[in-house]
């Protein structure tokens, strides 16, 4: 009965450390406090970033701001971060002619011309006046076209 | 709060929602001859629910009224026979059931916390799952050659949660991960421990569970399918008498591969023709092709359907047939040939599964058990240079990056196939002890 015991014992106490284990190996407690004290906004900020990669953070301001249903995006770094529109359910929506998100736009002052113009390709030209900026952040850019 | 509330709610509903069709009193009831356990259930059942879903997705349905509908015939069928459903739940230790709750609350959480998509998860996937959770049925996207199935779980699961983010879809792909490698469990003789079993669970766990690839990518589910194809295509193989139920589970696993992703169907291909190649009766033989021409043929209608295309990343370069360079194809050669030896050390599980495979050649008994996960592997070599081969032919692709970014995720969702081979390996050998 005592050896019985003893191995059921052993058993639950192998078990009971393979959990404790496994869950601290992924993090289990330390995801839920930080889900806990960060709100989905700031871990989504975290994720992609202000202004910053992907820049999830200056793009919401700037859906909130325009109250825009579908946002042009450019990002200057296009070939390192993927556009986050796809997060801000945008599929079959019209896209707004009126703005225009500029991301990791980096020294903007040697990019535009005396006129404060910034050609991006031969169709689009921006001017940067302070009456177009909307909004500005390190090197992100809401411009009214 | 309400988000950890979620998480820890999402992984009861997937629970109950996928307790059916086969209830465990169903199963006690028609299936009693496959002893079937919980996991195998709740396997059969994300097969079963992954075809409705493909049905559903080719209509524009609201999916808020056809959750509530599932749900409630989940519970209603659970209730019906509650005390033989909690017997048959009872027979399951209860260790094993409350670690499979725990490692998906860690995985949930786990994705929780770090919700970065990756590229491809943000550039495509994201608005497959999108048009779903917005109501507006399947549209076409853009990107015709990415099959859409994987999104409408992701939007389905989205559009049902508590707080309506996009996270809470993707959680259903580590309950399909979590759920396939549970299901292997029942493979180890009965004698083995428990203990064993679930550190073997913990091991396989550790060396293939990637984060990133629960960044919106889709590949888990393909790497959970063919482990579920794997074991009944062991299980059809290796045992004699009738198994219809388990036939037919295969191929509705198999066919619903071609809907997760472009290699889905050529492992659709590959894995039908292994059971056509190692069925002994030649009517059902004839029976299994015919079966199979169907299913192609209502993927190219249900492909016209969806107007999208089947076909990979890159274009085939035709000139070079004509034109062959000898040098060129040699420096694809050694890309590819590099890049598969990382993925092999990205993801150790096929390291893993190579010594396996080389034991087991050198035991002539295993020989004939094992002939199908051999021939999965030439075949699978073979697919793998030929898709890369294709692909880095074609000039205006970058053959050093698409190895690079895509041999890896290739090779991890093969290696679900060969879970099954490495348990009936280790158990055959006694290695994992009795």
């Amino acid at each position: 009965m005592l050896k019985y015991l003893c191995k059921k014992i052993n058993r639950n106490i192998l078990f009971a450390l393979l959990i404790i284990i496994f869950t601290h190996l992924t993090g289990l407690y330390y995801n839920i406090y930080v889900i806990f004290i960060r709100g989905y906004e700031e871990r989504m900020i975290r994720a992609y970033g202000d202004c910053e990669r992907e820049s999830y953070g200056f793009v919401k301001k700037a859906y909130n701001l325009t109250q825009s249903q579908n946002l042009k995006i450019i990002n200057f770094e296009r070939h390192l971060w993927p556009n986050v529109n796809g997060l801000f359910n945008i599929v079959k929506k019209p896209v707004d002619e009126n703005y225009l998100v500029l991301l990791n736009l980096k020294n903007l002052d040697e990019k535009i011309d005396k006129n404060n113009d910034l050609i991006i390709d031969k169709n689009l030209k921006l001017n940067f006046d302070n009456k177009n900026i909307i909004l500005k952040d390190t090197n992100c850019y809401l411009i009214k076209k | 709060m309400i988000e950890i509330l979620q998480g820890v709610i999402q992984f009861f509903i997937l629970f109950i929602l996928f307790l059916f069709p086969i209830t465990p009193q169903i199963n006690n009831i028609f299936l009693k001859k496959y002893n079937f356990e919980i996991f195998d259930i709740i396997c059969i059942n994300l097969v079963l629910n992954l075809n409705c879903y493909l049905i559903i997705s080719a209509f524009k349905i609201d999916l808020n009224i056809l959750f509530a509908i599932n749900f409630i015939l989940a519970i209603a069928f659970l209730f019906l026979h509650f005390k033989k459903n909690i017997i048959f739940l009872k027979k399951t230790e209860f260790k094993v059931i409350f670690l499979f709750f725990i490692v998906n609350i860690s995985l949930f959480f786990n994705s929780m916390n770090d919700l970065s998509l990756m590229w491809d998860g943000l550039d495509h996937w994201i608005y497959k799952a999108s048009t779903f959770f917005q109501g507006l049925g399947f549209v076409n996207t853009g990107n015709t050659s990415y099959p859409h199935l994987g999104g409408f779980v992701w939007g389905y699961f989205w559009k049902n949660s508590i707080v309506q983010k996009e996270y809470v879809g993707r959680l259903t792909f580590i309950f399909f991960y979590v759920s396939s490698l549970f299901y292997l469990i029942n493979l180890f003789k009965k004698s083995n421990l428990d203990i064993y079993k679930l550190i073997f669970v913990i091991v396989i766990l550790a060396l293939t569970y990637d984060k990133k690839l629960f960044g919106g990518y889709q590949d888990y589910l393909i790497f959970s399918l063919l482990i579920i194809i794997s074991k009944l295509l062991y299980l059809i193989i290796n045992n004699d008498g009738k198994k219809i139920f388990l036939e037919t589970i295969f191929f509705l696993s198999a066919y619903i591969l071609c809907w997760i992703k472009q290699e889905g169907f050529v492992y659709f291909i590959i894995t039908v023709f292994l059971l056509i190649l190692f069925e002994k009766e030649k009517r059902k033989k004839i029976l299994f092709f015919l079966i199979f021409f169907t299913l192609i043929c209502i993927y190219f209608f249900l492909k016209k359907f969806f107007n999208s295309e089947l076909s990979f990343d890159q274009k085939f370069n035709i000139n070079f047939l004509f034109t062959p360079d000898f040098s060129l194809l040699m420096q694809i050669l050694k890309t590819i040939t590099f890049n598969l030896i990382v993925a092999i050390f990205k993801y150790p599980i096929w390291i893993i599964i190579l010594i396996s495979i080389v034991l087991s050649l050198t035991d002539k008994k295993n020989h004939y058990q094992f002939r199908y996960f051999y021939i999965f592997l030439i075949i699978n070599i073979f697919f793998v240079y030929s898709l890369m081969m294709h692909t880095c032919l074609n000039p205006e692709a970058s053959c050093e990056l698409v190895s690079k970014v895509s041999l890896d995720r290739i090779m991890f969702q093969m290696s679900g196939f060969y879970l099954v081979f490495i348990i009936i390996f280790l158990t055959n050998k006694k290695i994992i002890k009795n």
